[in-house]
């Protein structure tokens, strides 16, 4: 990994936030407090890495931070929406 | 793209209708049994089902029944259903190939959690499936020198149900009894191997009681005698660590919807060295090496692949989080009442599957009590019954405490919230039936209740 492609930690905090934030807006209680619990202790655990190759692998891991963020409003709506989920996935195509 | 203007579109739509989301929090199967007239601006999530009127959905603590799928799982399998939605049998265009890759890839992931070869999966329809296909099609494929099978009297009931067919054509069957801590004695098994004892099998953490059993030991043994070992790992994939090698298992069943994936997929691991053979129990196209007939559902299995992976990667952390609940479900009854009795050993246990006996209580009517929150008594397949379970039996619980008890299963989506509330209910639930129970007004008095003569009348 060159290091002019270093994750910073404005950019940590961004994807914590907007996760912690889409997390937030599941309809069902049970996934909304595992999503919320599981950002927060992953972020907590990894908060000591100093090798800028495994910071780039925990970064990439998550799985919500592949799609723009207006097609995870969908999604979640999609699937919020007892269980109708609509065909978004066309998008990721 | 257009179908960007789709997703924004409905997303506005959904924003309309959003709001009703908060007030319509169940499922429309269950909106199919809900009385038409409930209102739905009062009495947020009321439901009456069967008569009976619960305040919300109730707590989900039933995960040895099933489990509900996680949303990585389930936007795994999302393209296999709407894109590409191929036959992976199909090998003349791209629809087929992609479907056939995915398999692939869900075939590594699922043998690389149980520490086995690719080559060694074959997808099926769930573990019972794979546990007829192992015990009726490796007993009819050596029917000619090996005549006996031995399993235990914990099994599952399709086990036990293959076992009682293979009977009924002849073959041998010997249950071997548990111990009162649910464990297998292993010097019985040693002596009810015979020299034409074709399988043995044993299933590694048990859906009713939970407990582990010593599965290296079995395997060391089998291997001595040189007898394959079969293990139902429905219970166990993804919760204890599992290996193939370490363990000797020769065939191992593997579900699906119990780690968090798709209902109505499952696996079967069967070992190439030394090769196991067994006759199929589908007849059919010859898919999945000629074992399992019939087209591999693509999306199901993508989902048992996703789920296995992921199990790999949060067993350590699901596990902790589990003991915790446990421990806490578990101080925060007996702190409360006494009379509780754990079923099947504490240390040789899973975590997530608590099954608690309350003395001098009636098992059904705690059962209704316990309407806000799902929970089992027995195992899924026999609560239909009035008996109980023949596992509590087999471990010599006393018929009036096999009545009464009760099994919390805990996973990876149980909140502290569910547990405290789970206990609170529980507790008040059992002190209500007991106030009215004149065998505890004796027990309390300090008559034994074995000593009674009961009077005819």
């Amino acid at each position: 990994m060159a290091s002019s492609s270093a994750i910073s930690r404005a950019e940590i905090l961004s994807l914590y936030r907007s996760l912690l934030r889409t997390a937030r807006q599941f309809c069902d209680y049970n996934i909304r407090e595992y999503t919320k619990r599981r950002i927060i202790d992953a972020f907590c655990e990894n908060r000591n890495l100093s090798d800028p190759s495994t910071i780039y692998a925990a970064f990439s891991d998550v799985f919500i931070c592949e799609f723009p963020s207006g097609m995870v409003n969908s999604m979640l709506d999609s699937i919020n929406y007892e269980g109708k989920a609509v065909s978004f996935s066309y998008v990721l195509e | 793209m257009a179908s960007k203007l789709l997703a924004s579109a409905f997303r506005r739509t959904l924003a309309r209708t959003t709001n009703t989301c908060a007030y319509r929090g169940i499922s429309t199967a269950a909106a199919a049994v809900v009385a038409p007239s409930r209102e739905p601006f009062e009495d947020q999530g009321v439901v009456t089902v069967k008569g009976v009127k619960i305040s919300a959905r109730p707590l989900y603590l039933d995960m040895q029944a099933t489990s509900p799928v996680d949303p990585r799982v389930l936007d795994a399998m999302l393209p296999y259903y709407l894109a590409r939605f191929g036959n992976p049998h199909s090998r003349t265009h791209l629809y087929g190939w992609e479907s056939d890759s995915a398999v692939e890839i869900a075939r590594t992931q699922v043998a690389d959690l149980i520490g086995a070869s690719p080559k060694e999966i074959v997808f099926t329809s769930g573990a019972t499936e794979s546990n007829n296909i192992s015990i009726k099609g490796v007993m009819k494929f050596y029917k000619e020198k090996k005549r006996h099978v031995i399993t235990t009297q914990t099994e599952h009931k399709c086990v036990l149900d293959s076992c009682r067919h293979l009977q009924q054509e002849g073959f041998d069957v010997t249950y071997l009894p548990v111990g009162n801590d649910g464990i297998v004695d292993l010097e019985k098994l040693r002596s009810a191997i015979r020299p034409d004892t074709g399988l043995v099998s044993v299933m590694a953490v048990n859906n009713e009681i939970g407990v582990i059993q010593p599965l290296e030991e079995i395997g060391k043994i089998c291997k001595e005698f040189n007898v394959p070992f079969h293990t139902d790992a429905a219970q166990a994939l993804g919760k204890i660590p599992i290996d193939v090698e370490k363990w000797n298992v020769s065939l191992m069943s593997l579900s699906g919807h119990k780690i968090y994936g798709p209902k109505g997929v499952g696996a079967l691991y069967m070992r190439r060295r030394p090769r196991i053979r067994v006759e199929p129990q589908m007849n059919g196209g010859g898919q999945e090496r000629g074992i399992r007939s019939g087209t591999v559902p693509t999306p199901l299995v993508v989902g048992m692949g996703a789920a296995c992976e992921l199990a790999k990667k949060e067993m350590e952390y699901d596990d902790k989080r589990i003991t915790a609940l446990q421990e806490r479900l578990l101080n925060g009854i007996k702190a409360k009442l006494d009379g509780v009795v754990v079923n099947g050993s504490l240390e040789r246990r899973y975590a997530g599957n608590l099954n608690l006996s309350f003395a001098y209580v009636e098992g059904e009517s705690l059962l209704m009590g316990l309407k806000d929150v799902a929970v089992s008594s027995g195992s899924a397949c026999t609560s239909a019954s009035l008996e109980p379970s023949y596992v509590l039996r087999a471990l010599g619980v006393d018929e009036d405490m096999a009545h009464t008890s009760i099994r919390f299963g805990i996973g990876r989506f149980t909140t502290e919230a569910e547990i405290d509330r789970a206990i609170e209910l529980t507790v008040q639930q059992v002190e209500k039936l007991r106030e009215m129970s004149p065998l505890y007004e004796m027990v309390k008095e300090g008559i034994d209740i074995k000593q009674i003569q009961w009077a005819q009348h």
